[in-house]
């Protein structure tokens, strides 16, 4: 191999630079670029829920003002007929944490300062933050929350708070409230399996701290981020609901 | 079938659910599994979920036509269907859940293609 000599280095640098710019810029190649870390060795890239994790829950340590939503919501829908949810009615976010626990692809991004978490599910996205140390004292409610983290070795840990009072409560896959503290440890377990390891605290819903664990497999190289849309006027969408008594058919 | 009760508790309650995003499916009988041969009449690649309106075989002389809800092709073109897995006037077997009210309406759980392959929507 040539080796340049030390005073270049700075000019090589920029050529390296403009021919990188230069590559993204051209037409699309058959064979792309080597990415520059390992897949394999970063959380970073597409993941899919393993439905087999998604499907073991140990039972909620639910409050008594979380049993009694529960309850309702089973009335209104064994006894009511709902189908929808009112969220499900308007299209309005997943939120977390189904953000996390729904079955549509997943994209994780890293960057020095944070992590985005995309998914097919969702218009908006995840942004974890590893350059505040502490949430700010004025954070507006939100469907994801207002979420920090770092790196404890490969392991990134993330502390959300923050939560609207839009989605949930109290679901399958955890709460979401004003009141919620989710703390997540996600890591890769091998290579192509990632792992979400969630504990909800909420003293409004739940009597003790509640773990929650989903794992990912890694999609196949170069998976691409596809659009979805929540539609409720698309072909076939109304008939679906229309015995629920409150739904309103859009014209 | 792994959709479980507390998964249903979760779609009435959280909303938007894993395979039926949007609404819940308290209308499926889901853990019953209704197997059926016929020839596809309208195949619908198109989100929030792909649909298959299917006439089925003449077995005593008349034919049912049936409207089967797949999931999101976000979910499953990830498990191998795609836009060209299916095609008008093909002849299937497939697998469904069919509503509680016993309308001509049921969720995909699976197909077998003319070609003999096995797509799956639901375990």
């Amino acid at each position: 191999m040539t080796s340049i000599p030390r005073s270049l280095l700075p000019i090589a640098a920029t050529l390296a630079l403009v021919a990188g710019t230069a590559h993204a810029a051209g037409p699309a190649q058959s064979n792309p670029a080597k990415p520059k870390v390992a897949a394999g060795k970063t959380i970073a890239g597409m993941w899919a829920l393993t439905k087999t994790e998604y499907d073991r829950h140990e039972a909620m340590p639910l409050t008594p003002k979380a049993l009694a939503l529960q309850e309702t919501a089973r009335k209104a829908r064994e006894e009511g007929g709902a189908v929808l949810s009112a969220s499900g009615r308007k299209c309005l976010p997943i939120g977390m944490p189904t953000f996390m626990t729904n079955e549509f692809a997943l994209e994780v991004l890293t960057a020095p300062d944070r992590v985005t978490l995309l998914s097919e599910n969702s218009s908006l996205p995840r942004s974890v933050y590893l350059d505040e140390a502490k949430h700010p004292g004025d954070i507006e409610a939100s469907w994801n929350g207002h979420s920090i983290g770092h790196w404890e070795g490969r392991v990134l840990v993330v502390d959300t708070v923050g939560f609207n009072d839009r989605v949930g409560p109290v679901g399958n896959a955890g709460v979401h409230s004003p009141t919620t503290h989710l703390t997540e440890r996600l890591y890769l377990k091998d290579p192509d399996t990632l792992v979400d390891e969630m504990t909800f605290e909420d003293p409004t819903y739940l009597t003790r701290p509640w773990v929650n664990v989903h794992s990912y497999r890694r999609l196949p190289p170069h998976s691409e981020l596809w659009e979805y849309a929540c539609e409720v006027d698309a072909p076939g969408w109304s008939e679906r609901y229309a015995g629920d008594p409150e739904a309103k058919l859009p014209k | 079938m792994k959709i479980t009760a507390p998964a249903l508790a979760f779609l009435a309650v959280l909303g938007a659910a894993p395979a039926f995003a949007h609404h819940a499916f308290n209308m499926y009988e889901n853990d019953r599994y209704v197997t059926l041969t016929g020839t596809v009449k309208t195949w619908t690649w198109k989100n929030p979920h792909a649909m298959i309106d299917f006439v089925t075989d003449p077995a005593t002389g008349k034919t049912d036509t049936w409207s089967v809800e797949c999931s999101s092709p976000n979910i499953i073109g990830r498990r191998g269907w795609s836009m060209d897995s299916l095609h008008v006037g093909d002849h299937l077997t497939l697998t469904l859940h069919p509503m509680k009210d016993g309308s001509k309406y049921g969720l995909m759980v699976s197909v077998i293609t003319p070609k003999g392959a096995t797509l799956k929507d639901k375990d």
